[in-house]
């Protein structure tokens, strides 16, 4: 069934993890206070991954979860470059998610 | 001939995705699945059925989903077993749960599978007792 799910969902999972990273992205450019907003939007990415089985993901987006709740700033740089690595994963999977 | 009812299944989550992912899984187990995004949905699912468990994400906008189990455990307003379902690790879960006096929780860190699986183990599959 792993495979059903991940087949029928991972379009809508890519495309709905680059539009919570994009929007994680301008937050963090535009300077906002928004380490709790983007927190939530990389626990919602770890929840949906896992449920399909995209263990490797869901970790790399718990961990900067953790990251970005114990630094309690966005402008470590640390963090944005966890957010453009869990991106670029993210983007990997999209030649499969057209494919389907 | 009657046909069976399917035993059913509510699952509170902040994600329409996770809603419909686990909505596909549990479905083709065999289980009637009610999904709520959102706590007015939660409420109106509780009124209008009984589900024979419940699932509940732990993070969400409007509340913790611990702290909304405790008071719907205390008020005995769902008899049936409530379970967290979250990615948070085992640890925080199981103390959650303790501490909210709910039936427990399951790791969506399992994945779909796994958590139908031990959907079967707590409620039975859809004609059978657990």
């Amino acid at each position: 069934m792993m495979e059903e799910i991940r087949a029928r969902f991972l379009p809508r999972f890519v495309s709905s993890a680059r539009q919570r990273l994009e929007r994680a992205s301008k937050l963090i450019s535009d300077g906002a206070n928004a380490a709790p907003a983007i927190a939530t939007d990389l626990h919602t990415i770890a929840g949906e991954a896992s449920i399909m089985g995209l263990h490797e993901v869901a970790a790399m987006a718990r961990e900067t979860e953790r990251a970005v709740r114990s630094v309690g700033g966005l402008d470590d740089a640390s963090i944005t470059a966890a957010l453009f690595k869990l991106w670029r994963r993210i983007d990997e999977l999209a030649p499969a998610a057209r494919t389907g | 001939m009657t046909a069976e009812r399917r035993k059913q299944i509510l699952i509170v989550d902040d994600s329409a995705l996770v809603l419909d992912m686990m909505r596909a899984a549990l479905d083709a187990a065999g289980y009637e699945v009610l999904v709520a995004n959102n706590l007015t949905q939660l409420e109106e699912h509780r009124t209008r059925h009984r589900p024979d468990l419940v699932l509940m994400d732990v993070q969400m906008p409007e509340a913790f989903g611990d702290d909304v189990a405790m008071v719907l455990r205390a008020a005995r307003e769902v008899d049936a077993p409530i379970y967290l379902l979250s990615t948070l690790d085992e640890a925080e879960l199981r103390r959650r749960a303790a501490d909210a006096e709910i039936d427990g929780f399951i790791s969506k860190r399992l994945g779909a599978d796994a958590i139908v699986t031990r959907v079967r183990q707590i409620i039975g599959a859809t004609g059978e007792t657990p």
